[in-house]
């Protein structure tokens, strides 16, 4: 670049090229500014959002560790779950609440209203596992209503391999109520060794296997 | 390039980016552009595309290490552990975070506050308990906090889980009846007394049985051995000590113990002039040389009102505590002696051992020249050691080093690599004779220091590989199971037959045992085979008998169910509870394992 000689060419020289270039340089720095500040402002109003959502999650959750829930603590916890799906839908906090929700419903008795939250999940929720693991209590609930028929129903709906030995030994529950004595001993035979193969015991697969008799002890 | 990034930048376009990147970099500083374009090789593993980075295992690693929960030595089984925890955290961070959960500083404040690791003895809150913690275990402030926000996200995920999970009434109830079931039923053991004629069996039988459990009749890879052992107790055998030397070490020794004193004082100052004290100390001498004993005279004449009493007794003296020359005259004096007069601050003494903790010189003379000896030798086994080294490295054979040294060679068994015993299976022998060097090349191994006073040199003579023994080697083994087996068959038919009979309602002269309404839980005399069978047989119908057997140790059990009953709680009640807590603790694991199974399944983990 030739050297500018002398100091009035030189601030000629600035004052042209803040001409050619002042707006746009201007234009870019208060997008720039406006970003930051919208998304910051988004940014702390989301913040704002999620610690709500977490204080009553954690509220409700020191509330349903209790191994009893009754009277004003149930009123309460369900205060809580009622304000999680209303102002936090889409959460996760939501959906977990929901599964509280029905284990909630069952300390108050209600059976109904329990099968009644799991269902709502299984409908509204995009996250799979929650989607199977609710199917998979809604089964145990539809079984002990009395319904095997659309326990069996709900199970076969889809609930995740994860879930397997659960699964299977719930499967055999309902196999039993409906009569199905042998295909009752299978499916409790799989969870066994499903939960062998896991290393995650499920309580009172053997009792259940063994209270069906074995053909292979019997002379 | 640079020409053209000037031209394309008087663009309006190019303005604008080049504004927004300044204003960028004013507001967030250059990591957040340069972390855009910095994607380490320094990762261990990607999670779903985000990395696991090498320094955040070692700092895991070094944790637990320092904080002793993982012995150094295990460091890599920990590393692998680690790592694969940190996935497990990755994925349930990423989990929470796309579910929109949350921790706020205020609730990390909150959480802090009421940790009982930061707090003192009243209960409150400590900073600097705090800081001392923190820094004991490796974190920052900072880093601590950014560590217990994801962990309680996480355990807002794990929680939920597990508070959700229920057990239904009726599912309770049907736990309970099958846990408290009891059962009534006589049971008799058949042994082969039982059978007719004994079991015979056939080549073909053992053959079959032979072919079918091969891994059963495996041999590992084994060596035979020829060692040398070189050890310097053996050469201090051979040394002879002369009786002055052996002289010289319990004096040594008499120097070092501590021997018990007795002692009179005479002090002299204002009272008494210093000659006036030790003429004193001349009469007790000269007394005692008449045959007066020395405790006696010690109450008559001692200054040193304390000990005056007790014959004069100090105890066992140390050194350092009396000064040098009372020190020289009692550690030099044998037992029963008595010193000439010392003077120390507080007066003039004469003292009398009457006590060494030395035993006397005949009794450990043993001891003396063993030790003597040992010491003697060490010369000579460092000369050895050398020559060994030297010698075991440059010869083809161990036969010639052990002639040249004077040493025995020994000879092994076969040896597997975990099977040695004796000198053998000391820590690195094994290893030594399985080195690659040693057992394929066939060279004689290194020298193993096996202590500070023995040392080892192998050489493979014989080396066999892992191989499947032939019948022929194997064939009373084999007979030995084949016959079990044949016998537990015939008895199973035996008990069969049994069952059959009574069935048809005939009388057998069996010794029954009987187990009245006995449950799983509670303990009885019943062998565990015939309980766990006995539970496992349908249930009899009224009056009905359900036959069954079980095989236990001593043979083939025909057991007789008659009844099967719900049982009734217990009477504390304790055992149900415990039952129904553990089935539901079970339950919230299986709703957390599974999620994290479940994610495992779905993401994409990569390891670098």
């Amino acid at each position: 670049m030739a050297e500018l000689r002398t100091e009035e060419e030189q601030l000629e020289a600035l004052k042209r090229w803040w001409k050619e270039n002042g707006t746009s340089l201007i234009v870019g720095v208060v997008i720039a500014v406006v970003a930051v500040v919208g998304w910051k402002a988004w940014q702390s109003y989301q913040a704002n959002q999620a610690e709500a959502a977490s204080m009553r999650y954690q509220q409700l959750l020191t509330l349903a560790s209790r191994p009893t829930l009754e009277g004003d603590a149930l009123a309460e916890a369900q205060r809580l779950i009622g304000e999680i799906s209303d102002t936090h839908g889409d959460t996760l906090y939501a959906d977990l609440a929901t599964l509280i929700e029905a284990r909630v419903a069952i300390a108050d008795g209600d059976l109904a209203a329990a099968s009644g939250a799991l269902e709502a999940l299984i409908e509204n929720t995009q996250r799979d596992y929650l989607k199977g693991l609710a199917r998979l209590r809604l089964a145990r609930l539809q079984l002990a209503e009395g319904d095997a028929e659309a326990a069996l129903a709900s199970l076969e709906a889809g609930v995740p391999d994860a879930l397997g030995a659960q699964r299977a030994d719930t499967r055999g529950d309902i196999l039993l109520a409906l009569g199905r004595e042998d295909d009752a001993r299978e499916a409790y035979q799989t969870a066994l060794n499903l939960s062998q193969e896991t290393g995650q015991p499920v309580y009172g697969v053997q009792l259940k296997l063994d209270n069906l008799g074995a053909e292979d002890a019997t002379l | 390039m640079l020409q053209s990034i000037r031209d394309r930048s008087q663009s309006m376009v190019a303005k604008v980016i080049v504004g927004a990147v300044i204003v960028t970099l004013a507001l967030f500083g250059i990591e957040s552009v340069v972390g855009l374009f910095t994607s380490g090789s320094d990762n261990i593993a990607e999670v779903n595309g985000e990395p696991i980075t090498r320094q955040q295992v070692e700092i895991q690693v070094q944790r637990a290490i320092r904080s002793g929960q993982v012995p150094p030595e295990q460091e890599d089984a920990a590393r692998s552990q680690i790592i694969n925890q940190l996935v497990t955290q990755q994925l349930l961070d990423q989990y929470a975070e796309e579910g929109g959960l949350h921790a706020s500083e205020a609730q990390l404040d909150r959480l802090i506050v009421n940790l009982p690791e930061f707090q003192d003895q009243s209960g409150a809150f400590s900073t600097d308990l705090f800081r001392n913690r923190l820094a004991s275990a490796g974190y920052t402030p900072l880093s601590f906090r950014a560590q217990l926000k994801s962990d309680m996200v996480r355990q807002q995920v794990q929680q939920g889980l597990a508070a959700s999970s229920f057990m239904l009434d009726s599912e309770r109830q049907r736990l309970l009846e099958l846990q408290r079931q009891t059962r009534s039923f006589r049971y008799h053991v058949l042994t082969g007394e039982d059978l007719q004629s004994p079991v015979e069996v056939t080549q073909e039988q053992l053959q079959a049985y032979y072919d079918e459990h091969q891994q059963q009749f495996q041999r590992p890879e084994q060596v035979r051995l020829e060692y040398v052992v070189l050890d310097q107790a053996k050469i201090a055998e051979q040394i002879d000590v002369d009786e002055q030397a052996l002289r010289d070490a319990y004096a040594e020794r008499q120097n070092s113990a501590e021997p018990r004193v007795s002692h009179i004082m005479a002090t002299f100052g204002d009272e008494r002039s210093r000659a006036e004290a030790e003429a004193r100390l001349q009469e007790v001498r000269d007394r005692l040389a008449a045959g007066e004993s020395f405790a006696a005279l010690a109450a008559e004449y001692s200054d040193d009102a304390t000990t005056a009493e007790s014959g004069g007794d100090l105890g066992i003296i140390t050194r350092g505590f009396f000064g040098e020359e009372f020190e020289e005259a009692a550690f030099s004096l044998d037992q029963g002696e008595v010193s000439n007069i010392v003077e120390t601050d507080n007066g003039l003494h004469l003292l009398k051992v009457t006590e060494m903790n030395v035993p006397p010189f005949e009794e450990i003379r043993d001891e003396l020249r063993d030790e003597a000896a040992l010491a003697q030798a060490e010369d000579e086994f460092n000369e050895r050691a050398q020559r060994l080294i030297d010698e075991s490295f440059a010869a083809d054979d161990l036969a010639s080093v052990a002639d040249s040294l004077g040493l025995t060679l020994q000879q092994s068994d076969w040896t597997s690599r975990g099977g040695a015993s004796g000198v053998l299976s000391e820590p690195g022998v094994m290893d030594a004779a399985f080195a690659p060097d040693v057992l394929k090349e066939g060279y004689n191994s290194e020298v193993i220091e096996l202590d500070a006073q023995r040392r080892l040199v192998l050489r493979v003579a014989e080396h066999r590989e892992e191989t499947t023994l032939p019948l022929d080697e194997v064939r009373q083994q084999v007979r030995e199971r084949v016959v079990k087996q044949a016998t537990q068959d015939a008895l199973r038919q035996r008990a069969a037959q049994l069952a059959e009979a009574l069935r048809n309602g005939e009388t057998l002269e069996l010794e029954w045992q009987r187990a009245q309404s006995v449950s799983r839980q509670e303990s009885n005399d019943v062998p565990e085979p015939i309980m766990r069978e006995a539970f496992r047989l349908p249930k009899p119908e009224q009056d009905d008998v359900v036959y069954g057997r079980a095989t236990t140790e001593q043979g083939v059990a025909l057991i007789a169910l008659n009844e099967v009953s719900a049982g009734k709680a217990s009477s504390d009640g304790q055992t149900d509870a415990f039952v129904v807590q553990l089935a539901q603790r079970l339950r919230a694991q299986a709703a957390i394992q599974g999620l994290l199974d479940d994610l495992r399944e779905e993401a994409e983990i990569e390891r670098l």
